[in-house]
C-alpha cells in the first residue's frame, strides 16, 4: 500500500480522480480517499498536520510497512511555475535538522533541497524549494519504513515573479494535474521498491506446521528460517507427511534440519 | 552511473571534489555537513540502495591506518590496512560490507595526502617491513578511473623501502598500473572464484576470464601478483569445481611473478551475517552447512577443515608452499 499525504484538497483532487480513490465515510479526523493500493490523506497545512496525518494512517495498522509520498505545491526563487522537483534533502527551517531521502531509482524530474517553513515566506532565499509540510511528513514517516520508501514530490507553484498569494486552488489543482505522468512514474517506482522490500521479509507459510504442532515464539523464528533455507535449496517445499512420526515441535525442527542438509547444494543451476 | 553526489560542505571546493563533480555533470549535487548524516541513519536498506548507489565525498580526520586482522597476512610481521573508500561497486553476496553498513552508498575520503603521511609514519616507525592492505573496505581498483587514489598513493610507496602495499581487486581497471613501471613492493592481488560461483554470487564483477587477462597483462609488465581464493564456497561438487578452477588459473600464472596465494573458507562475524540474511533470506549461500557460534559464522568445523585441506593439497601441486597463506576466523 502507498500512503500519499497532501496538505490541501486542491492538491489531492487530481490524484483522487486519476487513481479513482473513494472517500472513506465516517472518518471525522482527516479526509481519506483510497483504492486497493493507494490511500490518500488530506492533512491540512503545516508540519504538525503532516506528521499527525502520517501517524494517524500508520496507527491504524502499526505492523504494516507502507510506502510514503508527500505530494503538493512549493515555492522556488526562479524555477518556472509548473516544474516538478523531488527532495534530495529536506531541512526544517526552525530546527536546522536535515534529512536525505535515498532515491535508488530513475528519477523523472530534477531533485533539490526542500526547506520546510513554519510560516509562508516569499523571500525565496537560496536555490531550494520551500514548503510547509515535508519536514513534518518525512521525520514521522521515516519511523515507519526505510528511507528509500519515503519520498517528497512537489510542483512549483510560485516564485519571485509569481508570488504565493496569487496561487488559487484551481491553479494548484491544474499544476498537479499537469504533472500526473511524472507522479505516476514515482508511484510506480515506490510500488516496485515496496514489493522488493516485502520479498526481503520472505515470510514462509508456517501455519500448516503450527496447526499440527505447538511452536514457541523462538521456535517459530527457527521454523521460518529453516523453511527459507529449504526454499533456497529446493524448488519445492517440504511435505507435511514427511513429519508424521514427529511427536513435537522439537522433533519437527530436528527433522527439517536433517532434511535440509540432504538437499542439493549447487550454484550452477541458478 | 552516479545519480546523486553528496559532498561535505568543508571540501565542496577541494580540487578533487571539483574534478569528480565535473565527471558526473548530470548528477544532483547535495551539500551536507558530515557524511554520517547521509550514510549512518538507521532507516536505510542496503539491498534497495544497491540498485542505485550514490557517491559521498568526505574528509577523514583520524584512524587513517589501522592494524590488520590477525589472519590478514601474506608473509609480513606488521600488517595494516587503510580505507580511502567505504563500500564497493560490486555486489558479492558473501561480502561482509553488506552486513556492516546500513547504506550501500560509496564514501570516498578525498584528503589523500593524510593517508600518505600516516603510511609514511607507520612504515618509518616499523622495525620490520610493514604491509599495507588497501582493499579491505572497498575494491582497490574498481573505481580508480574516478578516484585516482592508486595513482596518487603508489609514489608514496616508491619512496618507502620498508613498506609493501597490496591492491586487492576483482576489477580489470589496470591502466593506471600499466602506465608506470612495475613496483616490487606493490602486490596486485586478484580475488578469484570459479565461473559458476562468480555468476551466482559475485554480481556486477568482471568474469573470471577477464580478470585472468588483466592479471596476465600485469604479470607480463613485471608486477608481483597475488591470488586470493577467499572465500572458498561449499557446494556438492566443490572438489571438482575447485580442482578445475585452480588448474585454469595456474595455467596463466608465471610462478616467478607470483608473490602469494591466500586461501580461506566463507566466514563472517555473526552480527553482520544476521543483517545480511535479513536482506537476502532467499540466498542459497546462507542455506548451506553453516554454523553460528560467537563471534563468527562459518562452515561446520569438520567441513571447513576438509575444504581447506583439499584446496591446500591441490594448490601445492601447482605452487610452492612458502607462498601459500591460510586465512582463518577474524575479519
Amino acid at each position: 500500500m502507498l500512503h500519499i499525504v497532501t496538505a490541501l484538497p486542491c492538491e489531492a483532487k487530481p490524484l483522487i480522480k486519476h487513481y479513482r480513490l473513494n472517500g472513506r465515510q465516517a472518518e471525522n479526523s482527516f479526509r481519506i480517499y483510497e483504492n486497493d493500493v493507494i490511500r490518500l490523506i488530506i492533512a491540512g497545512i503545516g508540519k504538525c498536520a503532516a506528521a499527525a496525518a502520517c501517524a494517524y494512517l500508520q496507527g491504524a495498522e502499526p505492523q504494516a510497512k507502507h510506502a510514503w509520498l508527500n505530494l503538493g505545491i512549493a515555492g522556488h526563487r526562479d524555477l518556472d511555475v509548473g516544474e516538478a522537483i523531488m527532495a534530495h534533502k529536506i531541512s526544517d527551517a526552525s530546527t536546522g535538522i536535515s534529512w536525505y531521502p535515498a532515491m535508488p531509482f530513475k528519477l523523472p524530474c530534477q531533485t533539490l533541497e526542500l526547506i520546510s517553513l513554519d510560516q509562508p515566506n516569499t523571500e525565496y532565499g537560496c536555490n531550494s524549494g520551500y514548503d510547509m509540510e515535508a519536514a513534518g511528513f518525512y521525520s514521522t514517516a521515516i519511523r515507519f519504513n526505510s528511507s528509500e520508501l519515503v519520498q517528497v514530490f512537489k510542483v512549483i507553484s510560485d516564485n519571485r515573479a509569481n508570488p504565493a498569494e496569487q496561487v488559487s486552488a484551481p491553479q494548484a489543482e491544474q499544476l498537479i494535474n499537469a504533472q500526473l505522468d511524472n507522479i505516476d512514474v514515482v508511484i510506480k517506482q515506490l510500488f516496485v521498491l515496496n514489493t522488493q522490500m516485502a520479498q526481503q521479509q520472505n515470510k514462509t507459510e508456517i501455519e500448516a506446521f503450527q496447526q499440527r504442532w505447538h511452536f514457541t515464539v523462538s521456535q517459530q523464528h527457527q521454523l521460518q528460517r529453516l523453511l527459507q533455507r529449504w526454499q533456497a535449496r529446493s524448488d519445492s517445499g517440504p511435505d507435511l507427511n514427511q513429519f508424521k512420526t514427529a511427536k513435537n515441535s522439537k522433533a519437527v525442527i530436528a527433522s527439517l534440519e536433517k532434511m535440509i542438509s540432504n538437499l542439493p547444494m549447487r550454484f550452477d543451476d541458478k | 552511473m552516479i545519480q546523486t553526489l553528496y559532498i561535505e560542505q568543508a571540501i565542496f571546493d577541494h580540487p578533487r571534489a571539483v574534478a569528480i563533480r565535473q565527471r558526473f555533470p548530470k548528477a544532483s549535487v547535495v551539500p551536507c555537513q558530515h557524511y554520517g548524516e547521509v550514510f549512518n541513519p538507521k532507516a536505510q536498506n542496503f539491498r534497495l540502495q544497491k540498485q542505485q548507489p550514490s557517491l559521498i565525498l568526505a574528509e577523514k580526520f583520524n584512524k587513517f591506518v589501522l592494524p590488520a586482522p590477525f589472519s590478514y597476512n601474506i608473509g609480513g610481521q606488521r600488517n595494516y590496512y587503510f580505507s580511502h573508500m567505504l563500500n564497493c561497486i560490486y555486489d558479492c553476496r558473501y561480502c561482509f560490507l553488506q552486513g556492516m553498513y546500513r547504506s550501500a552508498n560509496y564514501i570516498l575520503f578525498i584528503n589523500y595526502e593524510d593517508f600518505d603521511s600516516a603510511i609514511e609514519q607507520v612504515a618509518n616507525e616499523s622495525e620490520h617491513p610493514a604491509y599495507f592492505f588497501s582493499g579491505y573496505d572497498c575494491d582497490s581498483l574498481a573505481l580508480e578511473p574516478v578516484t585516482g587514489f592508486i595513482k596518487h598513493i603508489l609514489p608514496t610507496f616508491q619512496k618507502l623501502d620498508n613498506a609493501y602495499i597490496e591492491l586487492r581487486t576483482k576489477s580489470t581497471q589496470i591502466r593506471s598500473l600499466l602506465d608506470i613501471n612495475a613496483m616490487t613492493n606493490c602486490i596486485v592481488a586478484f580475488s578469484l572464484s570459479p565461473d559458476s560461483l562468480t555468476a551466482a554470487l559475485e554480481h556486477k564483477t568482471p568474469p573470471l576470464a577477464k580478470r585472468l587477462d588483466a592479471l596476465d597483462k600485469l604479470q607480463q609488465a613485471g608486477w608481483p601478483i597475488g591470488l586470493r581464493f577467499d572465500p572458498i564456497i561449499y557446494c556438492d561438487d566443490y572438489q571438482k569445481i575447485y580442482s578445475e578452477f585452480f588448474e585454469q588459473v595456474f595455467a596463466r600464472i608465471n610462478l616467478n611473478q607470483l608473490h602469494s596465494v591466500s586461501l580461506g573458507t566463507f566466514r563472517m562475524p555473526q552480527g553482520f551475517y544476521r543483517n545480511i540474511v535479513k536482506l537476502y533470506p532467499e540466498e542459497r549461500l546462507f542455506a548451506g552447512p553453516l554454523t553460528e557460534s560467537q563471534p563468527m559464522v562459518s562452515y561446520e568445523a569438520e567441513l571447513e577443515q576438509q575444504m581447506l585441506a583439499f584446496c591446500r593439497e591441490k594448490l601445492l601441486q601447482l605452487m610452492p608452499e612458502e607462498k601459500l597463506f591460510i586465512c582463518h576466523d577474524d575479519i
